[in-house]
This record gives structure tokens, C-alpha cells and sequence, in this order.
């Protein structure tokens, strides 16, 4: 009996902490391409933190809340949607960092007689690094992620939300935005 | 489940001694004692990569087992081991220092990540981020010995054998834990920033510095007052700690800003700020005081510090996705 009360107490306590606890490793996603285009026409495409949808295939639309807070929804079923926040932005060298600050729930299903949602993404903390340099050739475009799976207990874990799915989902997203930041930016 | 006191006392009084004759058997037994190392765990490369600070060159990669994901770290003073624990793996792995092979792996909890030493070895304890509790290992007899329930998923760890105690950051609580190491009881909690992960010690035992990644400060708290007695603002996202043997000196990793703060304990100002490579996670100091390890997790090195220049001197390669979270670097013998 007194286990049982354990278990109660140990979910009723669980429950509040579900936005900020996350799995312990902490993952990573770089990307690189190289763009036969100025790097100043480049940067002047990326750094409009209001315009993602313009050259991001999977964005339909972007919708900027106020200057540093960015709204998007993704072209996939049910129209999911992320909020992003800039955290910082550097003309000089090209650079901008920003993070994600909410998602929607595409759904929730029961695991393990828990309620697990399912993000946008599969990923919680996630901060994310852009930047734009000069190279032989035009510009290099890197695009870097950090971030943990947003599933937080220990495994066994749900279909699509292990640290691999994050990771692969978050590699996806930039190398389909990259290649098609090429090839807009080389019309 | 903790011992009775009796027991455990005896048992401890008798390991003492037989501590005593294998050290007394050690020194004819040893012609040469190995050298300081830095044990750099590869958490995507599951190795841990061997470093002789003599020289700064790797001397060896050790395999630890494909998935385990070796994330902790813990040396001793004394003792001829080092303890590795395998995120994924469940487990911990036992690294000989004389041979550089691992000689054991003992089963845990769901989810080891913090581990830390008492000064000889015998003891390690390993923070279980899943199940919240601290497991409690004895090195002698490859047991677990008492699993002390705590907070919210408990990362840092660290022991002061004088006091005989064990410090405890956790991480969803947003508190600090001392832990009394006899009777394995929790004697105090106490409130830090948002999300505490490394924690340092003082040389006299005196001050823990606390790492709190979420509100990027420092908590300084006052071990005989158990309270915070100052906050200093460090860099974005900072991660670990560690601090000089005259202990007037802390350095943290910023892993967001790729940088090291330099700290001065006596005016809790930060004094300097280094940058180091792609996310720093893990950071220890040699013996001397000299030169300061920063492990880059994001690039794959650790930036060697000489901290009479607070400058990075060199960059050594290690495996991917290097955390070495923990006291990585042993003493020399």
C-alpha cells in the first residue's frame, strides 16, 4: 500500500515538470553547404527572421509576434506549429542563434499508462546556431542544433521520440532547408 | 537499503586494515606507479580516450562497448581505478589505471550519468537521473551496497571524505543535497538556481560552487551554514566546474558561448573569460594547478589551459561527442 502511495505521489509530482525535464545527452545536428552566390546576398535572405517560409520547403508560413518572436507553421498534416525566439543576431559576422520556445501537440497517446504528447519536433531545449562565410566558390552556409529528445523517462521510449529520431528529424529539416536555400539563392 | 550502523562500522574498520596491507603490498609489488591521466569519456564514441598530462598526447582509446554512451567520470586520490558511467549502457565500467583496460562492469540504475569518489576508491557513488537515487558502490567487494533515495534527476556529485559527506545537484528540483556518507541519510536541502548540473569543492571543504545551467550563475553555498551566500553570473548554458588547489580560483564551462569564466572565489567576480572549443562540457585541473582540461563536446577535443596565461596552449583530439563529466584527471603516485 504504502509503494502504491509512492507511485501516486511520484506521477502527481511528475506531471508539472513535463516542459522542462528531458533525456540526460544532450544531442547534436551540423550542415554545411556551399552556395555559388555573395555572401552578403545570402546573409540578407537567412537573417530575416520573419521570412523562413521564403525559402524553407516544409514552412507554409511565417508569422512574426514581435521582433525577436516568430510563429511557424509546417506544411505537414494538421498544419503543426513552432515558435521560435532570437536570441541573438550579428551582421559583422553573419550569425544568428535562436531557439525554440513552444510547439504544438500533433497528439498524445498513452505509454506506459502515461500521457505522452507529440511535438512539431521531437525535441525539447533546443537551441539552434546559423551562419554565413565567405569560401572559394561563394558563400558556406552552416546550420547547427543543440537539443535533447523530448521524451523524458527512461527507455523503453515511444515510437519516433528516441534520441536518433530527434536527431535524424532535425538533419532532415536542415539539409531540405539547405538545399533548397542553394537552389533559390544560385536562380 | 543502508546497513545498520554497527555492521557497517565494523565492516568499514576492517576494510581499513585490509586496505592497509594490499597499499603496503602495492609499493614492493610496483616497480613504476602510472603517470597522471585525463580520462576523457566519449559519449557518441563509446571509448574513453587515455591523456598523459606529462606529454599531452593520447596514449590510449579505450573501447567501452558499442551504445553504452559513457557520459561520467570519477577518480580517486589514492586509489588504482577510475569509474565510468554508461548513460545507455546501465552500467559502470571499471578502468584499471595500471593497465588501461576495463576490468569490470557492474549494473545500475536506468540512468547513470553523475559519478564521483571518495579519496581512496573504495567508495563511488552514481546519481541515477531516471530513478532518483544515488547508488552507492563498494570498489572492494564489486557491490552495491545502499541506494539513497534524493531529488529530481540528480547529476552532479561530489564527496569530501573529511567531513564525510556527499553533495548532491538536482537537476529538476532546482536544490542541492549533502548527503551524510555514513548513515547514507539526506541531512539538508537546499534551493540553488534553475537546474543545477556541476558542482565543485573546495580544497578545505569549506564552499560548494554550484553550476546551474538553466539561469546561467553560479550558486556559492557555505558548507557549515548550509545556504547560498552568493550568486555570480557566468556565460550561456554553463555546465561544469572546477577549481584551483588554493582554491581561489573556479573555472566553469559555457557550453552555448564556448567559453570559460575565470573566477576569483575571494571577490565571487569573474576575473577572465577564455574561449575554448565548440561546446565545453567536462573541466578538471592538474595537481599542480597548472594546466586546465576543457572537454569540447561539440568538436570532438579538450583545450589544454595554462593557467598562468589563461590561454589555451594546445588542442587535443579525443572521440565524438567527448562530456568527461566528473573529476577526469588522476593524481600522479
Amino acid at each position: 500500500m504504502k509503494k502504491f502511495l509512492n507511485v501516486i505521489a511520484a506521477m502527481m509530482i511528475a506531471v508539472p515538470m513535463l516542459a522542462a525535464a528531458h533525456g540526460p545527452t544532450r544531442q547534436m545536428v551540423e550542415e554545411k553547404i556551399i552556395i555559388n552566390a555573395a555572401p552578403d546576398k545570402v546573409w540578407a535572405m537567412v537573417k530575416d527572421f520573419g521570412a523562413l517560409d521564403k525559402w524553407h520547403p516544409a514552412v507554409t508560413s511565417t508569422e512574426l509576434k514581435d521582433e525577436k518572436t516568430r510563429v511557424l507553421t509546417l506544411a505537414s498534416e494538421g498544419s503543426p506549429t513552432i515558435t521560435e525566439e532570437l536570441v541573438s543576431s550579428n551582421d559583422e559576422k553573419m550569425t544568428f542563434v535562436y531557439k525554440i520556445i513552444d510547439m504544438s501537440v500533433v497528439k498524445t497517446i498513452t505509454f506506459n499508462s502515461k500521457d505522452t504528447p507529440y511535438f512539431t519536433l521531437p525535441v525539447a531545449n533546443y537551441k539552434s546556431w546559423f551562419s554565413v562565410r565567405a569560401v572559394d566558390g561563394g558563400s558556406e552556409v552552416k546550420w547547427k542544433g543543440k537539443f535533447y529528445r523530448s521524451f523524458m523517462d527512461n527507455p523503453p521510449v515511444p515510437e519516433g521520440q528516441s534520441d536518433q529520431d530527434a536527431t535524424d528529424t532535425i538533419q532532415a529539416v536542415y539539409t531540405s532547408g539547405l538545399e533548397n536555400l542553394k537552389i533559390i539563392m544560385e536562380k | 537499503m543502508p546497513k545498520p550502523i554497527s555492521l557497517a562500522f565494523t565492516k568499514a574498520t576492517f576494510k581499513k586494515v585490509a586496505f592497509f596491507l594490499v597499499g603496503l603490498n602495492m609499493l614492493t609489488a610496483c616497480a613504476t606507479a602510472p603517470p597522471s591521466y585525463a580520462f576523457i569519456t566519449n559519449q557518441l564514441g563509446d571509448s574513453v580516450s587515455v591523456i598523459d598530462i606529462a606529454t599531452q598526447n593520447i596514449v590510449k582509446t579505450i573501447a567501452i562497448g558499442e551504445g553504452k554512451r559513457p557520459a561520467g567520470i570519477a577518480t580517486s586520490k589514492t586509489g588504482h581505478q577510475v569509474f565510468v558511467s554508461n548513460a545507455e549502457g546501465v552500467d559502470i565500467a571499471i578502468i584499471d589505471t595500471n593497465t588501461l583496460e576495463v576490468t569490470n562492469h557492474i549494473p545500475v540504475g536506468a540512468g547513470p550519468v553523475g559519478i564521483a569518489s571518495n579519496n581512496d576508491g573504495s567508495r563511488v557513488y552514481i546519481a541515477d537521473w531516471y530513478q532518483n537515487f544515488i547508488s552507492v558502490f563498494n570498489a572492494d567487494t564489486s557491490k552495491i551496497i545502499a541506494t539513497i533515495p534524493v531529488g529530481k534527476s540528480p547529476a552532479g556529485l561530489i564527496v569530501d571524505d573529511n567531513q564525510h559527506r556527499l553533495y548532491v545537484a538536482n537537476r529538476d528540483d532546482n536544490t542541492v543535497m549533502i548527503v551524510d556518507t555514513i548513515h547514507y541519510g539526506v541531512l539538508k536541502t537546499i534551493e540553488v538556481g534553475t537546474a543545477p548540473f556541476g558542482i565543485a569543492l573546495s580544497p578545505d571543504g569549506n564552499f560548494i560552487y554550484i553550476v546551474n545551467v538553466g539561469s546561467n550563475n553560479v550558486s556559492v553555498i557555505d558548507t557549515q551554514q548550509a545556504k547560498v551566500i552568493d550568486t555570480i553570473a557566468v556565460g550561456e548554458w554553463p555546465y561544469c566546474a572546477t577549481i584551483s588547489p588554493d582554491g581561489n580560483t573556479l573555472y566553469v564551462t559555457n557550453q552555448d558561448d564556448s567559453t570559460l569564466s575565470v573566477i576569483d572565489t575571494r571577490s565571487s567576480t569573474v576575473i577572465d573569460t577564455i574561449d575554448v572549443g565548440d561546446s565545453p562540457d567536462g573541466v578538471d585541473i592538474t595537481e599542480d594547478g597548472q594546466f586546465i582540461y576543457v572537454v569540447n563536446w561539440g568538436e570532438g577535443t579538450v583545450s589544454v589551459i595554462d593557467s598562468t596565461i589563461n590561454k589555451v596552449i594546445s588542442t587535443i583530439e579525443t572521440g565524438k561527442g567527448p562530456r568527461a563529466f566528473g573529476q577526469f584527471i588522476t593524481k600522479s603516485q
